[in-house]
């Protein structure tokens, strides 16, 4: 009945075997090929049991995959992986923490969370258990050596400790002693890795570290261990560590993955899956890639340790270097503190002396890196083409030069006092005035930087703002006030006809030009703070003394290098491939040059969201072509394609300020949708989504919060319902402090409040419109009292009365799901509970003139049917689908007869998504396709 | 934000400061008291898990300091009006002499970490879980059994949900094996669970031992924290039964609810206690409430003693280094660099994070009180804050530094002649631009087609000759 589509959350178990990556996410194996990431096979190996371990025998016929208590033999004839398939499967009496192949792949040994160890034959019949003499809870165990003979058992303890074991040394009721205690840690161990080619031992913790162990001896009545290094560098608990031929890698809860040698110095630092934790690693020798899984739903393979390119050079003739510029092929160009040109493409060589400008002086080099530019004090300017001077010339006032821009290899702007640019264009080598617009007034009256976009010229200033001039226009045709706070606009440049702009505040906004106007379309904050350049997904910045390279769309630090931090004389040059940077620093020139490819982490699935998600829409745009809308804990909302078995990101937008906890949209057109989201800080947003064909765009059309006094609480809004009262829209936004705001939303989005209700004293859980029957118009309330309330939509709307209608007790605790059915005057609503109560409740409406009146009349509940919170509901005729915290996805039958309702559950699935959160479902003609999610997503499609 | 910013989110966590407790779980047990009446006619209690200590101290200050516990009483929100008649004709309980101490109340607490000490309570150190640790603690019931069990421990969770809820479930095997041996008949276990996963098939065991088991939800305890407890009442072993054993009763492989029969598929009722009148956990309320002194920011009252880390408590100088290194970097972050301002923000930062926990007098540390003031946040609280630190304060931050930073001067004035340095006589192949030049039509017009080239921006394709 339940057919799972597509399955997106935590990556527990990474394997990768002969080219290929065998990933557990929730309880399917998936079998991805090396380098070009397809999938191969997806194969169900438990129900809601998440994967993990996966262990291949010798040559690779057979596979262990386990996970909590169970565990699955399967079989995978000639190696070939696509034809796997699974033979067996066993529900042990305890959690399994570690397994290994042994005796040439003819047992199977296993260690369980209360320390002990089992030796299974092929056919995983039992042959011994061994109990190791302290009997305590284990987090984590590793198996060593192939021989029942050899086995030595590495125990991580709750309590700071790795305990050494052998069962050899046991009878059938006596426990194994410990050998050796490893004591050196100061929290739970998490993780423990072996690699018995060089003897080191590994083991990660709660306390933030890893240590290092050199085992030189492992006589059992003389085991020798030394320590080799503690390393400190991850900003939280450390999970999951493997040990290489030359260095090791560990992976913890901040998302970091960090590669040492065996000193303990680091050599690479990476950060993956968007600030969620690693949970999985995988290594192959032969290709040279770690693979990680995560938090985020992502597998990111990249290479241990790429090469960085790193030279210093000084001046000839001790000259001190003063600015540095980059030209495209990679030359150089320096301007010393005695104003000496340099330039550099195999050695440094001096170009031209200008004692003009030797005490001020502008560098600026074309965006296509070719040429170049000085300016100084007294209007001079000249313009180089790599280290040939093309042009020199004074400016009609002989004054300071404030700035100079280029805005393409044809045109630059200067910027001299009070003002006043100039707009200059070079044709057939002579320098063409065309003419001059006026700067607005300011402290510092100069432009940061620009671009141009056709006849439009944008200009960018400290003060954050951003003007766009137009040609044949003195002054700014419109501006965008404090675009990027007062710390100033670092860079402008266009792209598909978009205007972008990065500032030192951290944003990146894009703007459109409409009817001549600079319009902002959005605005994303990124991590870092000091932005200066973006190309192609490579995000440019620095922090602190740090120029640091990232990638744009799931901002992770790819590179960084210390440098001395931005106010310095610095540069860069990329081109499809490779970045150069070069700075200044002690009166050296240093570069670093590196190869983008090696640094990029390459998805195998690309990151979802990080920790839960709350809030969940689905669009139907066509059948099995999915719009998902989802927004949660990371604060940021995402637009997917579920279509084919897998979901694609669209577009990631962060700009809420907080957790996103609602999420509900209105269909204006065919094409047309206003979205809007909420959470915490009472931050609601308002979005045009359009779709043409495949094109889906999302614009942000309203930012609206309430700024909050110091003696007010921190109000999250919960749930949101959109009502259309003749022909305007209205939004109603249910908040933590029991208080249910109306808005009006005018045709360009913009948010009034018309009113606020109460619903009581608690915080608001859920939120329905109720419409059709004998012209019924109502608003349901539900919050963590248990009640739930009916509201007249006209009444409220229109302020009329501010009373509800009538109200029910349904559930002890917080009414969390909803669905109803409205048949003429009979209402049933199916709740969900924090109580673990389902309710079907059946109601009378009573409709007198404009008043109207509702009578429960009659209820089932069921409290067995789920074991924890409900959090998901969905009625249709004669079957319901809840979800719940345990994880259940549970189908129902119910009938009405005889002003009667009744339930019984008919079937359930077992979801691999930890916290599920909710339940979307989607009716296609005899399927359901339901969205269950939480910690990830899963889409199950039913049929009925 | 800033330090008031946890009393804002959370009105039990401000309400256990201003009550004296040392946490806010003290209202969990107090409230499953009005429920179920656990501690009447206790003399003989354990708690288990015991750290910081809020649950000991309801045991001590009721049982045997014999103080009435009035948790609605300093609660003005929900008055009805019958409340506060009620209240108002009680004399005003200014006791003439303090209650007397019930010398004959044995209390015991056991926990991984100290606690300081609490009147009446005698305080074991260690690891539920371990059999040594429970022969202790059966030691000291030796004669006569304890009328009352309480656990509240909670593991170190991984994020994982299936194995926290195991190892949970572990945590309390281990709390029942030593109830088994020091509770006496009839006698009453409270303990807490995760509910998820298969949760039903754990609890339902809990009827083979017990008449009575309801699971329970206060109050106090958050909505969407899936912490709840079991409430075993009566206790009544099966003839014969030896504790021992008892993992084999609590068996839950290869099972599945729906597949029980009989008694065991008895339905454990799901009890939500705390009456209409007590607050909410999940609901914000204003930090002012209606009728009450004026709000005060208070210092959390007790945190453990040591935590259950030495780093946490000591930290060690990379530590140090990274929480010193994270506000230079927010201080560079907004720009300033150096200056005064610097200390400012480093304050600021520091007052963000940590002054919630940070006591003048003891050298506590700052995430082990902080993971005690709200243990059943146990999976989201860390990356809440982590987030706020991540989002909030740098967000307040720039606000903030946007009012103190002073525009930059401009000190290169028109007036510093002295860097006019050239000497124009001596440039005589220089090219003067006049903009009188005039506008050539011809070149607009090479412009306006420059334009219908593209904005070519990057190298590959340029205006540039090759
Ligand atoms: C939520 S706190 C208890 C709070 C306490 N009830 C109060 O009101 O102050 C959980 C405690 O369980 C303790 N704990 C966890 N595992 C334990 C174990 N195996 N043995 C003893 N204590 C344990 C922790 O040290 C922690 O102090």
């Amino acid at each position: 009945m339940f057919n799972s589509l597509c399955l997106q959350t935590d990556v527990t178990c990474i394997e990768i075997i002969d080219k290929h990556v065998f990933a557990g996410i929730g309880g399917f194996l998936h079998i991805y090929q090396l380098p070009n990431n397809n999938l191969i096979k997806r194969l169900k190996i438990f129900e809601g049991q998440k994967i993990y371990g996966i262990k291949p025998n010798l040559n690779l016929s057979k596979l262990i995959i386990f996970g909590g208590k169970h565990i699955s033999l399967t079989s995978c004839p000639q190696g070939n992986f696509e034809e796997i398939e699974k033979s067996t499967h066993h529900i042990l009496s305890d959690w399994i923490l570690a397994v290994k192949w042994i005796e040439n792949d003819n047992k199977i040994a296993t260690v369980f969370m209360h320390n002990k160890l089992t030796i299974w034959n092929k056919d995983f019949l039992k042959e011994i258990s061994v109990k190791c003499e302290e009997r305590c809870i284990l987090y984590s165990a590793h198996i060593c050596y192939d021989s029942h003979k050899e086995l030595l058992i590495l125990s991580g303890t709750v309590f700071s400790e790795v305990l050494l074991w052998k069962p050899l040394n046991s009878h059938e009721n006596k426990c194994s002693p410990v050998l050796k205690r490893l004591k050196e840690h100061n929290g739970v161990i998490f993780s423990i890795d072996y690699n018995p080619d060089n003897g080191l031992i590994c083991a990660t913790s709660d306390d933030r570290s890893a240590v290092l162990w050199k085992m030189t001896s492992t006589n059992p009545q003389d085991i020798q261990i030394n320590k080799l290094c503690q390393v400190y560098e991850h900003l939280a608990r450390i999970f999951r560590c493997l040990i290489l031929k030359e260095c090791f890698i560990t992976v913890g809860e901040d998302s970091l993955i960090i590669v040492w040698d065996f000193n303990g110095s680091l050599l690479r630092k990476i950060e993956t899956h968007q600030g969620g934790a690693v949970w999985s690693l995988g290594y192959n020798k032969n290709l040279d890639v770690i693979c990680s899984g995560g938090n985020d739903g992502a597998i990111t393979t990249f290479r241990v340790n790429p090469k960085v390119v790193k030279d210093y050079s000084s001046l000839p003739n001790r000259e001190i270097p003063k600015i540095v510029g980059l030209l495209r092929a990679g030359n150089m160009i320096c301007l010393s503190e005695k104003a000496v040109l340099y330039y550099h493409d195999v050695i440094w060589q001096e170009v031209a002396r200008y004692p003009d400008l030797q005490k001020y002086c502008i560098l600026q080099i074309s965006p296509c890196k070719r040429l170049f530019a000085l300016a100084g004090f007294d209007g001079q300017i000249y313009i180089y083409r790599e280290n040939h001077l093309i042009n020199k010339f004074f400016l009609q006032h002989k004054s300071r030069i404030f700035a100079f821009h280029w805005l393409d290899c044809n045109r630059f702007l200067v910027t001299q006092k009070d003002g006043i640019l100039i707009l200059y264009f070079i044709f057939n080598n002579t320098i063409n005035f065309i003419q001059s617009f006026i700067f607005p007034s300011s402290k510092e009256r100069w432009p940061t930087c620009a671009c141009a976009l056709n006849d439009h010229i944008i200009l960018g200033d400290r003060k954050g703002n951003i003007y766009n001039f137009k040609i044949g226009h003195e002054s700014p045709i419109n501006t965008q006030k404090k675009s990027h706070s007062y710390l100033g606009v670092t860079y402008l440049y266009f792209e598909n006809n978009l205007i972008i702009s990065l500032g030192r505040d951290g944003f990146i906004k894009r703007y459109k030009l409409s009817n001549n106007n600079l319009e902002c379309i959005d605005s994303n904050k990124t991590k870092f703070s000091w932005l200066v350049g973006l190309e192609n997904n490579l995000l440019l910045s620095f922090s602190g003394d740090n120029f640091v390279v990232s990638d744009f769309k799931f901002q992770r630090i790819l590179f960084e290098t210390k440098c001395g931090g931005g106010h310095r004389s610095w540069d860069y040059v990329t081109n499809s491939k490779s970045i150069i940077f070069s700075f200044i620093k002690q009166k050296i020139i240093h570069t670093c040059q590196l190869n983008m490819e090696d640094f990029m982490p390459k998805d195998v699935i690309e990151g979802f969201h990080v920790r839960e998600i709350n809030a969940l829409k689905v669009l139907k745009l066509s059948e099995d072509y999915h719009l998902v809308i989802s927004g949660g804990e990371d604060t940021i909302l995402r637009l997917s394609i579920a279509q084919f078995n897998r979901i694609k990101i669209l577009e990631t937008f962060k700009i809420h300020l907080s957790s996103i906890r609602a999420i509900n949209y209105y269909k204006l057109n065919i094409n047309k949708y206003l979205l809007i989201t909420a959470g915490g800080r009472a931050q609601i947003i308002c979005w045009q989504i359009e779709i043409q064909d495949e094109k889906i765009s999302c614009i942000e059309k309203c930012n609206f919060y309430e700024s909050v006094s110091q003696e007010e609480g921190e109000t999250r809004i919960m749930h949101l319902c959109i009502a259309n009262i003749h022909e305007q829209l209205y939004l109603f936004a249910g908040r933590s402090d029991g208080l249910i705001k109306i808005f009006s939303i005018s045709t360009d989005m913009n948010l009034k409040l018309e009113n606020s209700i109460s619903h009581s004293n608690h915080c608001i859980s859920n939120l329905a419109l109720i419409k059709g029957g004998v012209n019924i118009d109502l608003l349901a309330s539900m919050a963590t009292d248990g009640n739930l309330k009916f509201w007249s939509i006209s009444d409220i709307c229109y302020n009329q009365s501010n009373e509800a209608l009538n109200f029910f007790k349904i559930h002890q605790s917080g009414i969390t799901s909803f669905s109803y059915i409205l048949k003429d005057d009979r209402l049933i609503t199916l709740t969900g509970g924090d109580d673990n109560c389902i309710s079907l409740t059946l109601f009378g409406i009573h409709k007198q003139n404009s008043f109207i009146s509702l009578a429960k009349i009659n209820v089932d509940q069921n409290f067995a049917i789920h074991c924890a919170q409900i959090t998901g509901a969905f009625l249709l005729n004669g079957y319901f689908i809840t979800s719940s915290i345990d994880q259940r996805i549970v189908i129902s039958k119910w009938l009405y007869k005889d002003n009667e309702v009744k339930f019984s559950m008919l079937e359930k699935y077992d979801t691999a998504i930890a916290d599920p959160q909710g339940l979307e479902a989607i009716l296609d003609k005899r399927s359901l396709y339901l969205y269950i999610f939480g910690n990830g997503i899963e889409c199950v499609k039913v049929n009925i | 934000m800033g330090k008031t910013s946890k009393d804002k989110r959370d009105i039990y966590y401000r309400k256990a400061k201003e009550q004296g407790w040392r946490a806010r779980s003290a209202f969990k047990l107090l409230q499953i008291d009005e429920k179920f009446n656990i501690l009447n006619n206790v003399t003989r209690a354990v708690d288990l898990c015991a750290a910081p200590g809020s649950w000991s101290q309801v045991l001590s200050r009721k049982l045997y300091l014999n103080e009435e516990i009035n948790i609605k009483e300093p609660m003005h929100l929900f008055y009805t009006d019958a409340i506060k008649e009620a209240l108002e004709e009680k004399p005003p309980t200014t006791p003439t002499s303090p209650p007397k101490k019930n010398e004959s109340v044995k209390i015991v607490a056991v926990d991984l970490q100290p606690m300081s000490p609490l009147p009446g309570v005698i305080q074991i150190q260690g690891d539920i879980t371990k059999y040594s640790t429970a022969q202790e603690i059966i030691t000291h019931f030796e004669g006569e059994k304890s009328d009352l069990v309480i656990c509240d421990g909670a593991p170190d969770v991984t994020g994982l949900h299936c194995m926290d809820i195991y190892i949970q479930a572990q945590l309390l095997l281990g709390a029942l094996h030593i109830t088994c041996n020091v509770l006496k008949t009839g006698g009453t276990f409270v303990a807490k669970i995760f509910r998820g996963k298969d949760s039903d098939l754990l609890t339902n065991q809990l009827l083979t031992l017990f008449q009575e088991v309801h699971v329970a939800k206060p109050k106090s305890s958050r909505n969407s924290s899936i912490e709840a407890f079991v409430v075993c009442q009566g206790y009544n072993p099966p003839q014969g039964f030896d504790p021992k054993l008892i993992t084999p009763y609590l068996d839950v492989s290869n099972k599945d609810f729906s597949t029980l029969e009989g008694i065991n598929k008895v339905i454990i009722p799901f009890i939500v206690c705390g009456d209409v009148s007590a607050y909410d956990s999940d609901t914000t309320y204003p930090l002012q409430l209606e009728g009450e002194a004026p709000y005060v920011y208070r210092a959390p009252v007790q945190p453990p003693i040591a935590p259950p880390y030495s780093f946490k408590q000591d930290p060690t100088k990379s530590d140090i280094d990274n929480f010193l290194k994270k506000i230079d970097e927010a201080a560079k972050r907004v720009g300033l660099g150096l200056g005064a301002d610097v200390k400012d923000l480093n304050e600021t930062v520091r007052k963000l994070s940590i002054s919630d926990v940070n006591l003048p007098s003891s050298s506590n540390n700052v995430k082990g009180a902080a993971q005690f003031d709200l243990p059943e946040d146990f999976c989201k609280d860390d990356t809440k804050t982590k987030q706020m630190f991540d989002n909030g304060p740098y967000f307040d931050l720039i606000t903030k530094v946007d009012k103190v930073q002073k525009p930059e001067k401009d000190n290169e004035t028109e007036a510093s002649v002295n860097l006019r340095t050239m000497d124009f006589k001596l440039m005589p192949d220089f090219e003067f631009l006049y903009k009188e030049d005039g506008t050539d039509p011809e070149m607009i017009q090479t412009l306006l087609q420059h334009f219908s080239m593209g904005n070519i921006v990057n190298y590959t394709t340029c205006f540039c000759p090759e």
